[in-house]
């Protein structure tokens, strides 16, 4: 099929087309106009590249600075978690291990304990406990209090106590002192760390000559935590009472 | 008659360096032909011709060379010509007078001749302003710069019969525009 006559070279266009036709005017483009254009291209390109490479330039910063927020946040909140010994001095408690007297010293958590020897005053050993499984952490981190930092305080004011207490018996030779320390001890915090404080109450009260009250402390301690960790320090020391 | 298809440039994209530099610096005076023959005012093409930049700018990467670079480039500028045209219309109806005093340059013998030429200027571009961007298209790229149908067609990217029946039916349009005219200037109307 070929293409029709166009009306300029047609006799059959219709009456006026053709002065129509020939007065069309195409507006040609002008170099400077082109080069104008040009330049405004190039120009857009620039600024897109340039806004693309800004773009990749806060992706990386965004980047990095959410790496620096979650390990700040692992290092002020998990790790003290996982490795609570780090902030809490060992705190606690003190058992003959021997017949030379040694003492016992282990975290609120029971995961360092240290013995030494009394008579000398220099370190034996020290047993550290692996760490509680991750799903144990986990868990304790999901189950957080929202006041974290109010829970942290007493914490810490309770082994300040138990910690005062040893202390007072065993440094200062003051078991009156260590006494009114577990008592006041267990009116602030009665169901926290019983075991360790129960222990220090019935050695200041062998401390004070109040034997017969300690043996019978003693003897319902050992009946109360028969797998503790003080019911082998606490036959001994029963076993020097008069 | 000025500007033909593949004024400035090879008509395909074949070894046509895929970057919109690259791709103005050979098809500008097509684009900005296309804008004229798709009724762009004179004062508006230069902005138009940057709007069709912006867009190739923008939409390059969907320009995947099954069809030659041209036909891209003109289904480009018939949406930017459209979009111009839906949003100026009202400044069309006025420029129409201003391109019509504007015509400048038109190769005349005498006034009286002049006179003519500019007036017909302006009757063609109110028919031609009348129908609708495809038809227009094909009638302007057929009757005016004398294209043949095939090459139209593929500028166009659709059948040569399709271009056919446009041109068939933009005659028609042409010939309606023409007769509505004649009856306003015989009935005294302004247009």
């Amino acid at each position: 099929m070929s293409d029709p006559v166009r009306w300029l070279e047609s006799p059959d266009a219709p009456a006026g087309a053709k002065d129509l036709l020939r007065a069309a005017r195409r507006v040609p483009m002008s170099p400077t106009v082109e080069a104008r254009s040009a330049a405004r291209v190039a120009e857009l390109v620039t600024a897109t590249t340039a806004a693309a490479s800004k773009s990749v330039w806060w992706k990386w910063f965004a980047a990095a600075g959410s790496i620096g927020v979650a390990s700040a946040w692992l290092v002020v909140t998990v790790i003290p978690r996982m490795h609570p010994e780090r902030r809490a001095p060992l705190v606690a408690a003190v058992a003959s291990s021997s017949e030379s007297a040694s003492n016992v010293h282990r975290s609120h958590d029971d995961s360092v304990v240290s013995f030494s020897s009394t008579g000398d005053g220099t370190a034996n050993a020290v047993m550290v406990r692996p760490p509680p499984p991750m799903r144990t952490i986990a868990r304790t981190i999901e189950h957080a209090p929202s006041d974290r930092s109010r829970n942290t305080d007493r914490g810490r004011q309770r082994q300040a106590l138990l910690e005062e207490a040893r202390r007072a018996l065993y440094q200062s030779n003051d078991p009156r002192r260590a006494l009114e320390l577990a008592r006041q001890h267990a009116r602030q915090f009665p169901h926290d760390l019983e075991e360790e404080r129960e222990y220090i109450t019935v050695r200041a009260l062998a401390g004070l000559g109040r034997s017969t009250e300690a043996r019978s402390r003693g003897e319902a301690f050992l009946e109360r935590y028969p797998h503790g960790i003080y019911v082998g320090p606490m036959r001994r020391f029963l076993s020097t009472l008069p | 008659m000025a500007g033909t298809p593949t004024d400035g440039a090879s008509g395909t994209g074949e070894g046509c360096p895929l970057d919109v530099v690259s791709i103005h610096g050979a098809y500008a005076r097509f684009v900005w032909t296309t804008l004229d023959r798709l009724g762009v005012r004179e004062p508006d093409l230069e902005d138009m011709l940057q709007e069709v930049f912006v867009v190739v700018h923008r939409r390059l990467h969907t320009y995947d060379g099954s069809c030659r670079m041209t036909t891209w480039l003109f289904g480009i500028c018939m949406r930017v010509a459209a979009a111009y045209h839906r949003k100026a219309y009202r400044r069309r109806e006025r420029t129409v007078d201003e391109w019509e005093e504007s015509l400048e340059g038109v190769a005349s013998t005498s006034p009286e001749d002049d006179m003519a030429v500019r007036q017909a200027s302006a009757r063609l571009a109110k028919i031609l302003d009348g129908m609708d961007l495809e038809k227009r298209a094909v009638f302007v790229m057929f009757e005016i710069d004398g294209l043949p149908c095939q090459e139209i067609a593929e500028m166009m990217g659709v059948p040569v019969g399709t271009v056919y029946s446009r041109l068939h039916a933009a005659r028609k349009a042409f010939i309606e525009g023409l007769k509505r005219l004649d009856d306003d200037r015989r009935h005294g109307g302004k247009r």
